[in-house]
């Protein structure tokens, strides 16, 4: 499930500020938390990859 | 001859408008215009056409713009051929620039929730806002106006507040360093260019902070995360997309973040300045002769720009914005100033505009090239400075020789209402009293008129008042 148009934007909106905005939404933002560190911890299970090699070249 | 069309003046592309590649100002005497590339044209004509441009425009909230012509268009493609632009706007020119460092409390939480206020309608018609920065905000008098139409774009699914790192560093910790720590921001911003870091502001405060309203999400969190996820932004943005992250959750944190600015306060502080009309020695019948004076010589002519250097409660501004077009006043202490900006705010002014300057270490040129961020006598010359119980404050206080401050104020060409207060004067001698008896030699009224008549023009002199003397000068 990849709808996302990912483009950056001129300002660095930073990782640390887009994960927080999660926590204002209640149970809908908790259950966003909650697959995205899911999603990670699949990750590291199955593929055990270091972080350099997932990195997106733009990032 | 000239040809039918009037010869315009050389439109020059604004120094502190780069940063994002999709437009771009160039401006000239009274005009502002923006080109577009397609991206940006794209994003004009869904804002254009959409219920929130149409409401803004039209309270004032967003500056007005008007799609210029294929002329204006060759004109910017001639001047920046290395641009790809493909349309040009046409912007309402407000009438001074003002940076946040100069702002007060007041009003940087007016331009704050102007801000949020225009990110939550966009949100409800697939709008975004793509920073949040009170660098695009000016003033109509004491009315915030958005002025970054190019912020403005589409909005993209499963997209975070890109601004709401900006937000925080430029908007809300500065508000929460003078509400919860009675620090003044001015200092702070007018340092750094892109506000207050996280992690700094976190180094400010205590476990114990955590307690008070949205230090614990936007502070302590907030620093936290970002030191462990730092250079991981563009890998964060798409597993949160993938984790389902939706426009309500961006909604969310909009309407949160709304209530805990609107819920910010500044202590206010005590001012020496604050009572300064009550014990002003002016008796009754000699402030009505001093505001007579002031009025006659703003009426004499058109005035397009007033300065009332040390403003103070704004009574002389006022005396001014009674018939000239806009008067800029401008006071060292952030109390006084925002106590005028509420007032004027309340009263719906549209030609006053309150900031907070130090006369005797006014705004710098900052940025970029030294060129993003403009000093304030780069900003617009005024044709009339009104100087009224301000030189005793710059020369003893500020230690600035009289000497200086005329010459200064020869500098800006215009003409000038200046009052010199005595040295018997109760006000001065609280002022000298700290000081040695043989400090500040040139300030007499003999030396003042000898460096005055020697610069300006002096046409007009008042006798206010035993001890306070008011000049009317033109330049030379």
């Amino acid at each position: 499930m990849s709808n996302l148009v990912a483009t950056l934007a001129y300002i660095d909106p930073g990782a640390g500020s887009m994960i927080l905005q999660a926590l204002a939404g209640g149970i809908a933002g908790l259950l966003v938390m909650g697959r995205l560190y899911w999603a990670r911890v699949k990750r590291a299970l199955r593929f055990g990859r270091t972080d350099a090699a997932e990195n997106d070249p733009r990032s | 001859m000239a040809g039918p069309t009037p010869q315009r003046t050389t439109l020059a592309p604004e120094p502190g408008s780069f940063r994002d590649w999709d437009g771009r100002v160039f401006a000239a005497d009274g005009r502002v215009v923006r080109a577009l590339t397609e991206t940006g044209l794209a994003d004009w004509t869904a804002l254009s056409t959409s219920d929130l441009y149409e409401r803004f425009t039209g309270e004032g909230t967003l500056v007005r713009t008007e799609r210029a012509d294929e002329q204006l268009l060759e004109e910017l493609q001639r001047l920046d051929p290395e641009g790809n632009w493909v349309a040009a706007l046409s912007h309402e020119r407000l009438p001074f620039v003002s940076y946040p460092y100069e702002w007060t409390f007041s009003m940087l939480r007016d331009a704050a929730l102007a801000q949020l206020r225009l990110t939550t309608a966009a949100l409800g018609e697939e709008l975004m806002l793509k920073d949040a920065t009170p660098y695009n905000i000016q003033w109509r008098g004491a009315q915030p106006v958005f002025i970054d139409i190019g912020s403005f774009e589409r909005a993209r699914e499963g997209e975070p507040w890109a601004g709401y790192r900006q937000f925080c560093t430029l908007y809300l910790f500065p508000l929460m360093l003078e509400a919860y720590r009675g620090i003044p921001f001015q200092p702070w911003l007018r340092g750094s260019l892109d506000g207050i870091s996280p992690v700094e502001f976190r180094a400010l405060f205590g476990a114990r902070d955590a307690l008070r309203r949205g230090m614990l999400r936007h502070v302590f969190l907030h620093a936290n995360l970002e030191r462990r996820y730092a250079d991981r932004g563009g890998k964060v943005r798409d597993e949160l997309g993938a984790a389902g992250f939706d426009k309500r959750l961006v909604e969310a944190s909009v309407s949160q973040m709304t209530r805990l600015v609107e819920g910010l306060r500044s202590p206010v502080s005590d001012s020496a300045w604050r009572d300064y009309r009550d014990t002003c020695t002016y008796s009754d019948a000699e402030a009505l002769a001093k505001d007579e004076f002031v009025r006659r010589v703003v009426g004499a002519r058109e005035r397009s720009l007033v300065w009332d250097l040390g403003c103070n409660d704004g009574h002389y501004s006022r005396i001014a914005s009674e018939t000239a077009s806009f008067t800029v006043a401008v006071d060292s202490d952030p109390t006084v100033v925002d106590m005028l900006y509420r007032s004027l705010e309340e009263e719906g002014s549209r030609s006053i505009l309150p900031l907070v300057v130090d006369l005797s270490n006014p705004s710098p040129a900052l940025g970029w090239r030294n060129r993003e961020r403009r000093t304030l006598v780069e900003r617009g010359r005024p044709d009339l400075v009104l100087c009224l119980a301000l030189v005793h404050h710059l020369s003893i206080s500020g230690n600035v020789p009289l000497r200086e401050i005329v010459d200064w104020l020869e500098s800006l060409r215009a003409e000038v209402v200046f009052e010199f207060v005595d040295r018997d004067d109760p006000m001065v001698q609280r002022l000298l009293a700290a000081k040695r008896s043989d400090a500040h030699p040139d300030y007499t009224r003999t030396e003042l008129e000898e460096i005055l008549h020697a610069r300006l023009d002096v046409v007009e002199r008042l006798e206010a008042s035993p001890t306070r003397v008011l000049y009317h000068a033109r330049p030379r």
